[in-house]
């Protein structure tokens, strides 16, 4: 049990996937302008994290028992994910039209997000089948750790809207800098877990 | 009634149309090329494909064999997917593309895994993740499905040499800053290696760590801006300011005649 | 232009005092410290005294001189149409306006003398133009100058420093010391475990008034405990900083290490007394003076400010207990500001119905910052007793990158090693 919590507070803050694992950038930079979007994509990042990392991870076994886990992974997962993400469009737009309307448009997104295709990655890798709760801490931890840090940076996008930048670092260049001082500031965190 | 009226006022210019298409074609072909680089350039001004960019910018030679892996993956799929865009159905044609472009990843990721073992191990997980990279199923979707081959070609092709330039100016300030010079070493026989290390005692080593990445990364999409960028428009108004200024002007002129009147 | 109400950037009217006068005040209380420990190193410094006090004055110059240039350009940057318009309009040269600008609106005075209180004596001047240079430019400068930046520039320096160059810092504060102390070791609980535990207060040999007066080696700033504390009050008497921050904080930290104490095995006393040094030392009362309560960083909500103080006290605690870091102050300072315009986003509509929320949040916090204070007493009195059970022969004692004090064993270690 304390494997699992220590697990999910790794993955989430110490290695958090943007500020350690530098993955997710693109839509970390183009959903954070407001902080409704980075809440829609946050949510529904960590319900596809969810299942394609639990999926993939079975699939992994699968791939080494046929031998053919070296070349083959890759492709298996990225086509686990991408309908995954078009199954769960289709759920969500026939069933829960008000969700579909807040949530519906970062779905397509979360196919070409390096989050999911790296945590899918990092969790096919484990080969021991007893790693069951440390892979449900992963899995569950690095988009619950995305969505926090995306979150925080939303709100600090939209205070450094009002901030006197000069035109040509506003935007994605002062907050990649922000970045920067946020990886510094969870650097010192690291040990703590 | 009214498209009657349409048809004939527009054909003038359709009789025009067929001349100025050939010069066009060959106008457009450059630009295709050329905006990929500078005026379009994936990493600096779109913002695409932004995942590898950090890791692969600890050194030149990563950022090097970066932009070989995804020159690599950027052109074949291009000319692929539209070489078969007539064939392809619309519903299925993501999924297809993705495939694609998955397969041609695995291809490179067992080459460098072969052939550069040092260069795969410090890229790490970030040569399989190109799979995923914006740039390329972007353009797979908004380009080549669309054009013909040739320009899908030229598109990839810039496109990729705008991320190669981009990743190769921001390595360099990395590893200068990082290490105090440059170390190229040889990615297929790690045992060559040239070094030039002049700045060494005055290394910044939290420059080739992620912290220094995100640094890096932000300051030359700022400079960047700013020296491609003409003036922004609204920015120039300065007569609002100008005329705060003068009335500021004039309302301690008249203190002053008050002071001496009293 | 500069009328009696004072306003942030964000147009907040805060006070009827001029924000020049604020910082004005606020660079003296600074300049106090400094010239106090000028004092100190002048008394104590012995045979290395003029060597100490060289690399003062060029540390300070090296600081102040790069502050200026950088704010300089930065303004020039940062609103050039505007002195460019007024300049013309008023008839005056634009260098000299941007001069005017760079005292008056940008302040460039505050921040090196923060940062060169923030290090050491000895400390290499390369190490302090790249922290000024960083802080200033990283910090400050990019966001677009004073009021825009959202971490402390003094501290994103100061960190950047610290990755860089942990070695170099810490052999900055290899100098002479009288008697036989003994060695503080690293801020991990495994090896306070083997010195005798965090309980036992590992600094045994610094008495309690010496630890308060700050007779010891340590960064510039942090170790005048006393001077701290009455300039804390002062400052916060003249409305210069914020109460509730400081006092959180501090009290916060103080409650931590006294439930820490209590479930540690010491006495009500002894655990009074364990916490009063766990405050004295380190950099908690100079960071809750001087770099928590810059109220560009921190949030303008009054409880949202108890809720960002409460959370940079977790930090603190965290990552001085548990961290493989030296010193927690700094890094959970910079998480709080990084947390800081989420607390301003989250409690920005102060309805009813939201005041349960933001009392609840600072109960569920403060709860949460004293519960971690008892178990990481019970955590580390276990840790103890299994240390206590397996006899460690070890005298390891290597000097460790523990930048705040730096006891040496036996031998008088000149400053002919320590070269840059």
């Amino acid at each position: 049990m304390v494997a699992f919590y220590t697990a999910l507070l790794s993955s989430m803050i110490v290695s958090n996937s943007v500020l350690a694992g530098y993955k997710g950038l693109c839509s970390y930079l183009g959903i954070s302008k407001k902080s409704s979007s980075a809440f829609g994509m946050g949510v529904a990042l960590t319900f596809v994290c969810f299942f394609s990392g639990l999926i993939c991870w079975g699939l992994g076994f699968l791939l080494r028992e046929l031998e053919i886990y070296d070349f083959m992974f890759t492709i298996v997962s990225i086509l686990v994910i991408s309908s995954l993400v078009q199954f769960t469009e289709l759920v969500i737009k026939k069933f829960f039209p008000s969700l579909y309307k807040t949530l519906g448009i970062y779905l397509p997104l979360i196919t070409t997000n390096c989050v999911v295709l790296g945590l899918a990655l990092q969790v096919g890798a484990y080969t021991d089948a007893s790693s069951f709760p440390e892979v449900l801490a992963t899995v569950l931890g690095v988009p619950l750790g995305y969505f926090i840090v995306i979150m925080l940076f939303s709100c600090i996008q939209e205070r450094l809207e009002t901030s006197n930048t000069k035109y040509n670092f506003k935007g994605a260049a002062i907050g990649l800098v922000a970045t920067a001082i946020m990886a510094i500031a969870v650097y010192g965190l690291g040990g703590v877990i | 009634m009214k498209n009657q009226v349409e048809k004939v006022q527009n054909t003038p210019e359709n009789v025009a149309q067929p001349e100025k298409n050939v010069e066009k074609k060959g106008h457009d072909r450059k630009k295709v090329f050329l905006a990929g680089i500078i005026k379009d350039n994936p990493v600096l001004v779109m913002l695409l494909g932004l995942c590898p960019v950090i890791p692969a910018t600890t050194s030149i030679i990563n950022a090097l064999m970066m932009f070989i892996a995804v020159l690599f993956v950027l052109v074949c799929s291009n000319l692929i997917i539209s070489l078969i865009k007539g064939i392809v159905p619309k519903e299925i044609r993501i999924p297809v593309y993705i495939v694609i472009i998955a397969s041609l990843v695995t291809v490179i990721d067992l080459l460098l895994q072969a052939y550069a073992p040092d260069v795969s191990n410090s890229l790490g997980v970030f040569i399989p993740l190109i799979t995923v990279n914006c740039i390329i199923l972007g353009r797979a979707e908004a380009f080549a499905s669309k054009n013909s081959v040739l320009d899908s070609l030229l598109d990839a092709l810039g496109m990729s040499i705008g991320f190669g330039l981009a990743c190769l100016v921001i390595a360099i300030f990395r590893e200068f800053l990082g290490t105090g010079g440059f170390t190229l070493t040889n990615p297929f026989n790690s045992d060559q290696s040239v070094s030039w290390l002049p700045l060494k005692d005055l290394a910044l080593p939290v420059m080739v760590q992620g912290i220094g990445g995100f640094l890096t990364f932000g300051i030359i999409v700022g400079l960047f801006a700013w020296i491609t960028k003409s003036k922004v428009p609204g920015k120039n108004s300065d007569t609002t300011l100008k005329s705060q200024y003068s009335t500021l002007k004039e309302i301690e002129a008249c203190r002053k005649e008050g002071k001496e009147t009293k | 232009m500069e009328s009696q109400l004072v306003y942030t950037n964000f147009g907040r009217v805060k006070s009827k005092r001029k924000t020049s006068h604020i910082m004005l005040e606020l660079t003296g209380a600074l300049l106090v410290l400094f010239i106090s420990s000028i004092i100190y190193y002048c008394i104590k410094g012995g045979a290395d005294t003029s060597k100490l006090m060289l690399r003062l004055f060029l540390n300070t110059l090296v600081c102040y001189a790069t502050a200026f240039a950088v704010e300089y350009f930065g303004v020039f940057f940062n609103e050039k149409t505007e002195i460019k318009e007024y300049s013309e309009v008023m008839g005056v040269n634009k260098w000299l306006v941007a001069l005017k600008r760079t005292v008056t609106n940008s302040y460039f005075y505050v921040t090196p003398l923060i940062t060169l209180l923030l290090f050491p004596i000895y400390t290499p001047v390369y190490v302090m133009f790249i922290s000024i240079l960083v802080g200033e430019l990283i910090g400050k400068m990019i966001f677009g100058g004073f009021g825009s930046n959202i971490f402390n520039p003094a501290l994103v320096g100061r960190m950047f420093a610290t990755i860089c160059f942990s070695a170099d810092i810490a052999k900055a504060t290899v100098v002479k010391v009288p008697e036989a102390w003994t060695i503080s070791t690293g801020a991990t609980i495994n090896s306070f475990a083997q010195s005798g535990g965090w309980l036992n207060s590992y600094t045994e040999s610094l008495s309690n008034l010496d630890l308060f007066l700050g007779n010891y080696r340590g960064a510039l700033g942090e170790t005048f405990a006393f001077l701290l504390i009455i300039l804390g009050i002062y400052l916060m008497v003249r409305k210069v900083i914020d109460y509730r921050l400081t006092i959180t904080y501090v009290l916060a930290l103080f409650l931590f290490a006294f439930f820490m104490g209590l479930t540690g095995g010491h006495n009500f006393g002894g655990s009074m007394q364990y916490a009063f040094r766990q405050i004295c030392f380190g950099g908690i009362l100079f960071g809750g003076v001087f770099c928590l309560t810059d109220p560009v960083t921190s949030p303008v909500n009054g409880t949202g400010k108890v809720i960002f103080a409460l959370f940079a006290a977790f930090g603190t605690a965290m990552i001085r207990y548990f961290g493989s870091a030296p010193e927690g102050v700094a890094y959970s300072i910079l998480l709080a500001n990084m947390v800081s315009p989420a607390i301003d986003k989250l409690l920005s509509h102060k309805t009813n119905h939201k005041l349960v929320y933001q009392y609840s949040a600072i109960a569920a916090l403060s709860l949460l910052v004293l519960g971690s204070g008892i178990g990481t007493g019970l955590y580390v009195k276990g840790q103890q007793e299994k240390q206590e059970a397996t006899p460690s022969t070890s005298t390891s004692q290597k000097v460790n990158e523990n930048i705040n004090v730096q006891l040496l064993v036996n031998s008088d270690v000149s400053l002919e090693g320590v070269i840059r």
